[in-house]
């Protein structure tokens, strides 16, 4: 399959008053056609800023200090804002993490679907309100005529999420990328939810870039999982391959602190310290190394990209080979 | 053991315009006893912050009765209760750690205020029961002096639970605790709770929708549904084989399942939103429409909550006992035998796993076996 998605050596900073946030270095990762990739990490890890530069929505103090990112072999960087937005929203689309802060409160949910219509296709007047009632029900929203005139606080926090997949996936996207599409939402709308996102994507043959702080949850429904720390992406690889065999000291800490799985409490392991503060001028190459209990000498100089099988590939020195987690 | 806070019949219902009312919780009958940590469990919107709002009485209940060490404390008024001597025996921590400490108070003074206005401790006593409760939540002296802002997501739960166990309730309403905290985090504050239970003696109510928290932490589990408590039993035997319709989903939707790497069975799955809670139909369950097996009777007849087998209880027409643990109830009332629920559970898996164990081999097949392996039936 083709790669649809192509990060390189990213690197990325933010300039802020209290000194350069070194956010995101030399992150790589590819994504093929209608795969899906889930990015996990604790909060801070730089999950989010990956998503917003992939989409061209960074913060005006972030600056790319290197790397690139190809969406379908265009580079997204060199473009200069005016065809990233005949992509955003058609090609590539993202629901955002809290839908009732992310939809506009005083506009109806039907009208907002058909702004992202009116901007990327030929569809107007009755022909675009049919195709934004038909998207409603593809995220099988029941009674969708009527819904089409609701307003977000008229509607409960799984139907608000919905209303966003169904901007999302408006104009059918290549990519979609889900930034915590279920926290906030129960346990039965969140299955609900994800199965929709699956189902679609399967049929459409859109990929998906699902991130979440829920291993369980990547590992459901994620065919590979890159793992952030620090702005680091330290161990990428098949979901299983990665579960059964962390290399990475992180991973396999991050599969021991969650409870899915776990038969005693006392199992669960806590992660010690916490993420290094990326102001930080004297950040050694392996931002996990301080709080790693497998550190050695050898982590003092630069990351090593170390393949565990064909794709699973790991940024430590000494990654655990051939031990489960 | 004895039952530390008893609700009865308890309603809450809230008037919503036009003589309609909002059925928050709907006619309750639970307990928690003296030392035992019991988990609350359900959709957002089901009534569960009502429940504990009207068990830490800081809501006015619209009919039936909190007992608290067999004492009525259902008709004190929720104004009066800040200064009521029983504010001191149920205590509670709140979602947010960052949210629900005050911003200008630093760690020393948002717990010394709660020791402050509950009990007569002042001066010196009040600094060293301070400073022993910080030890006890592992909050390092250094830290006291700060402010929230200063402090990590992880420190700030520390101070939000000692606050609250500084006055030294009986029992503890914890409410999602570890919902806003990073994984790495949430492992060393269940482990904390878990540790205070054992050392402290207290009761818990823990309110959260992560079932799999409450299967490691909680000895019972109550799920609600609009109002309703559907089930309740033993966490571990709920979790290992739940009854009602409504759990099944719940526990079916967990992403990997709950021994992880599982696919969600997709059979068990609810889909669609609740019923509405403003004057439901009482002669209707309240899961109809979305339950698989809605039938008739569940259109015309709403199942009430029953006990099924010791100890465990669910609200629906198609649920009873196994055969398995009835065969176990009745070898043990045979023998005129009385074990605890957790015995029990334990009792029922062993003749679970050795069942199991009997079906293996009898539909072994070895080499040269030509006709069709027995179907074994338990």
């Amino acid at each position: 399959m083709n790669s649809l998605l192509e990060i390189h050596k990213f690197s990325l900073e933010f300039r802020t008053r209290g000194g350069t946030v070194r956010a995101l270095e030399n992150v790589s990762l590819e994504l093929l056609e209608g795969g899906s990739l889930g990015l996990v990490g604790e909060s801070g890890s730089g999950k989010s800023v990956l998503s917003f530069a992939v989409l061209g929505i960074l913060d005006a103090a972030a600056r790319v200090t290197g790397g690139d990112i190809r969406f379908a072999g265009q580079d997204l960087l060199a473009d200069n804002g005016a065809a990233m937005k005949n992509i955003r929203g058609r090609e590539l689309a993202m629901i955002f993490q809290n839908p009732r802060v992310a939809l506009n409160p005083i506009r109806q949910v039907g009208r907002q679907i058909e702004d992202v219509l009116l901007r990327h296709t030929d569809l107007r007047g009755s022909k675009a309100r049919e195709r934004a009632i038909e998207c409603l029900s593809e995220v099988r929203i029941p009674d969708p005529e009527r819904r089409y005139s609701a307003y977000p606080f008229e509607l409960s926090g799984g139907m608000c999420q919905r209303v966003m997949i169904a901007i999302a996936l408006a104009c059918q996207p290549r990519l979609l990328i889900a930034d915590e599409p279920t926290t906030g939402l129960d346990v039965t709308t969140q299955a609900a939810i994800m199965r929709l996102i699956r189902d679609l994507g399967r049929e459409k043959g859109m990929a998906t870039l699902l991130i979440t702080h829920d291993l369980g949850l990547a590992r459901e429904f994620c065919d590979r999982i890159a793992v952030m720390h620090a702005g680091h992406v330290v161990e990428i690889g098949p979901t299983e391959s990665l579960f059964k065999s962390s290399a990475h000291p992180y991973t396999a800490q991050l599969v021991l602190a969650t409870p899915v799985g776990q038969e005693q409490l006392e199992n669960l392991a806590a992660i010690p310290g916490n993420l290094p503060d990326l102001r930080r001028n004297d950040l050694p190459p392996c931002r996990f190394s301080e709080r790693c209990e497998q550190r050695s000498e050898a982590c003092a100089s630069a990351l090593p990209e170390i393949a565990i099988a064909g794709n699973h590939l790991v940024a430590c020195h000494n990654p655990r080979m051939g031990k489960s987690a | 053991m004895k039952r530390l806070i008893e609700a009865i019949d308890l309603v809450k219902h809230f008037p919503v315009g036009d003589k309609k009312r909002l059925h928050a919780v709907d006619g309750l009958n639970f307990h928690i006893e003296a030392g035992e940590t019991v988990g609350l469990v359900g959709e957002s919107g089901c009534g569960k912050s009502t429940l504990v709002r009207l068990l830490t009485r800081t809501l006015d209940l619209t009919d039936g009765q909190v007992r608290f060490h067999g004492h009525g404390i259902g008709l004190i008024p929720a104004r009066a209760m800040a200064d009521h001597p029983m504010r001191r025996e149920i205590q509670m921590v709140f979602q947010d750690p960052t949210d629900s400490l005050d911003p200008r108070y630093t760690a020393r003074q948002t717990i010394a205020e709660s020791a402050r206005l509950l009990t007569d401790m002042s001066g010196s006593a009040l600094d060293r029961a301070v400073e022993e409760t910080a030890t006890h939540v592992g909050l390092p002296f250094e830290l006291l002096d700060r402010y929230p802002h200063q402090l990590s997501g992880g420190q700030k739960a520390r101070v939000g639970i000692a606050r609250a166990i500084v006055v030294k309730p009986r029992l503890l309403v914890l409410d999602e605790p570890t919902a806003a905290l990073d994984v790495s985090v949430q492992a060393v504050i269940l482990q904390l709770l878990d540790r205070l239970k054992r050392e402290m003696g207290m009761s818990f109510l823990f309110v959260s929708h992560d079932l799999n928290v409450v299967r490691l932490l909680c000895d019972r589990v109550l799920v609600m549904y609009l109002g309703q408590i559907v089930e309740s039993g033993p966490a571990r035997e709920v979790f290992a084989r739940p009854l009602h319709p409504y759990t099944r989903a719940l526990i079916a939707s967990l992403p990997g399942g709950l021994a992880g790497g599982q696919t969600t069975d997709a059979d068990l799955l609810i889909g669609g939103d609740p019923q509405s809670p403003i004057d439901p139909d009482a002669h209707r369950c309240r899961l109809f429409g979305r339950c698989p097996r809605g039938v008739e009777r569940c259109h015309t007849l709403a199942p009430p909550l029953r006990e099924i087998s010791r100890g465990r209880a669910a609200a629906c027409h198609f649920v009873g006992p196994t055969e398995r643990e009835a065969f176990v109830d009745a070898a043990l009332a045979m023998h005129n035998i009385h074990v605890d629920p957790a015995r029990r559970a334990a009792l029922t898996s062993e003749f679970n796993r050795v069942a199991e164990m009997a079906r293996l081999v009898q539909a072994a097949r070895l080499p040269g076996d030509t006709l069709p392996a027995p179907q074994y039936r338990p």
